[in-house]
């Protein structure tokens, strides 16, 4: 069991560390750093992204996802109340979760 | 307004039977005066209009928290809610959501005060040999009781309650006015049952299912903020989770009083006491 | 019956549909309550996207793939546009009204220090740094949404001037 304040304390670091991640990660297709948006999403550019930020990415693809489907157990558990139900959540999610880790991890190993 | 002048005004009260399992809007035209509060509108509407009205008040001056309902939309309590202050020639009265109701605006509060139980809304010590025969008062500064004395101002009125949005959907959250009180007995420097309460506190429906929507804090009647004490209260289990620690030392029995001492040389010594001490407690105790 | 089934038999209870019911009691919206609602909405949008992404991202391995998914998505320029522009507007919300909440929730900032109340009981969390940061918040926002959807719509030129 992992206590609630666990959860809720990394919830609150994640959210911090991609203020900072996710920035960097959406002035990338920003007329800031690129030519245009629609520029940006071309396959040479998109590996290029790749090859420069991959540390970037990484990072946001850990928190990205904790934080969201935390965020989306969080409403789910609010929504209906009942220990099959929780557990059921939590596991539901949990899976999601690495399952989607893995699939972004293998996608970063190979274009990298 | 001048005084004694009269105002006729419409109560649109929202009524429910539990036998039909029926419910519907009643409206009720009373002469308001000056002063008039909702209590006194009941009052008025039992003696002269319908006496089948369900109703719920007990001191009739924002202490006892039994009369709280819905006026115009705001959670607000009928003894302190003055009709002409409203300002509007319709006024609306229905029982506080998020409680089940038993009959027109009497709401059930069971659920209510199971949860404030839940937070063990009093002081906790190791020692409770002191605790049950003290031999003094523990210590507690000036400022320490200034920082947790809102919070204990709660005459548990449910208002808090009825407005936040998540009781609403997580019928198993503790709502704004426990999770307060377990905040007053985590800040109260006297107390030694931190660990007990974060286990309640810290939960699924515990603290964090607060999501700052601040409503409570906007019609509790007794200035209480709730929501600050959840926000500061998640600040307290955020930093003892990054801290590893669990326990706090409660303020110390304060020492026995000093001897009596001698006035200084040149000042005058107090006049004699009338009563002795003593004799005061034995008096006392006779009666 | 039992307790539940009997709570569950009352008018007054809770749910979801509370919010839909008109005949039910509407108590004080305070700005923070729209907040709440809308960071939530927001996050539910934005977490489904996220697994979205991800899914299409993992075509990135091969040039073929990728502009096969591309060509998928650009089937419907306009929406494709406009999802984005929403999510933009979904991310910016969330993000600054997340940092408001950061340092509200975890850190306590911005709702003042308890302390005795004296009449008229107006609490400080509803007046405090906060409030007018929430202002901040929403400003910010819809500036970011604005500059945003010009530079989404004038890049795949659905505007142009
Ligand atoms: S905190 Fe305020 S509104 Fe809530 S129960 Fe206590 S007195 Fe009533
Ligand atoms: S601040 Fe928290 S407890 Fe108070 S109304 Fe909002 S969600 Fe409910
Ligand atoms: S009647 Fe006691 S608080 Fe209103």
């Amino acid at each position: 069991m992992v206590r609630e304040s666990t959860l809720m304390t990394l919830h609150y670091i994640a959210a911090a560390i991609m203020v900072v991640v996710l920035t960097i990660h959406v002035l990338m297709h920003t007329p800031v750093l690129e030519k245009g948006y629609e520029v940006s999403l071309e396959y040479e550019r998109v590996l290029e992204h790749y090859n420069v930020a991959w540390l970037d990415l990484a990072i946001l693809l850990y928190a990205a996802l904790f934080h969201g489907l935390n965020g989306l157990r969080v409403i789910l558990i609010e929504l209906h109340q009942g220990p099959v139900w929780e557990k059921a959540v939590s596991w539901t999610l949990l899976i999601i979760g690495i399952v989607a880790a893995i699939y972004g991890t293998w996608t970063l190993i190979e274009v990298v | 307004m001048s005084k004694g002048e009269v105002k006729n005004i419409t109560f649109r009260i929202k009524r429910y039977d539990p036998e039909k399992g029926k419910t519907w809007w009643q409206e009720y035209k009373v002469p308001v005066r000056r002063g008039m509060t909702l209590v006194d509108v009941y009052l008025y509407i039992k003696e002269n209009l319908d006496p089948s009205l369900a109703v719920r008040y007990s001191c009739r001056m924002g202490i006892c928290g039994s009369c709280g309902v819905v006026i115009n939309g705001k959670p607000s309590l009928a003894c302190e809610t003055q009709i002409l202050e409203l300002g509007t020639d319709v006024v609306t009265v229905e029982p506080l959501p998020n409680y089940p109701v038993v009959r027109d605006l009497v709401v059930d509060f069971t659920g209510f005060f199971e949860k404030h139980r839940m937070v063990k809304p009093y002081l906790i010590r190791r020692d409770v040999e002191e605790q049950e025969n003290p031999t003094r008062e523990y210590r507690m500064l000036p400022e320490e009781y200034d920082y947790m004395v809102q919070f204990s101002y709660c005459i548990k009125c449910g208002l808090c309650y009825a407005a936040c949005p998540v009781p609403a959907i997580d019928s198993k959250f503790l709502g704004p006015q426990a999770l307060a009180q377990a905040f007053r007995y985590m800040i109260d420097v006297r107390d030694e049952g931190l660990k007990e309460r974060v286990l309640v506190v810290d939960s699924e429906h515990g603290c964090w299912r607060c999501h700052f929507a601040d409503a409570c804090s906007a019609v509790c009647p007794k200035g209480i903020d709730p929501a600050q004490g959840i926000q500061l209260l998640r600040r307290m289990l955020i930093s003892m989770r990054l801290s590893g620690v669990k326990e706090k030392k409660g303020s110390p029995v304060m020492p026995p009083m000093p001897p009596e001492t001698k006035p200084k040389p040149g000042v005058k010594a107090p006049p004699p006491r009338t009563v002795k001490p003593e004799e005061a407690m034995k008096r006392i105790v006779k009666e | 019956m039992s307790r539940r089934d009997k709570v569950k038999k009352l008018p007054n209870k809770g749910g979801l549909s509370r919010h839909l019911n008109p005949e039910y009691p509407k108590t004080e919206w305070t700005a923070e309550k729209w907040a709440f609602i809308l960071h939530r909405l927001t996050g539910l949008f934005i977490i489904f996207y996220l697994l979205a992404h991800i899914w299409v991202t993992g075509h990135a391995t091969s040039p073929e793939s990728w502009s096969s998914i591309m060509s998928t998505l650009h089937t419907y320029k306009w929406l494709e546009t406009t999802g984005e522009w929403l999510l933009w507007g979904a991310i910016v919300f969330h993000g600054l009204n997340g940092i408001r909440l950061i340092l509200v929730e975890a850190l306590g900032w911005g709702i003042g220090r308890p302390h005795r109340p004296i009449p008229p009981y107006l609490p400080y969390s509803n007046r405090s740094a906060q409030r007018p940061l929430l202002w901040l918040v929403v400003a910010l926002t819809l500036i970011a949404w604005i500059v945003g959807g010009v530079i989404l719509y004038q890049d795949v030129g659905l505007i142009s001037w």
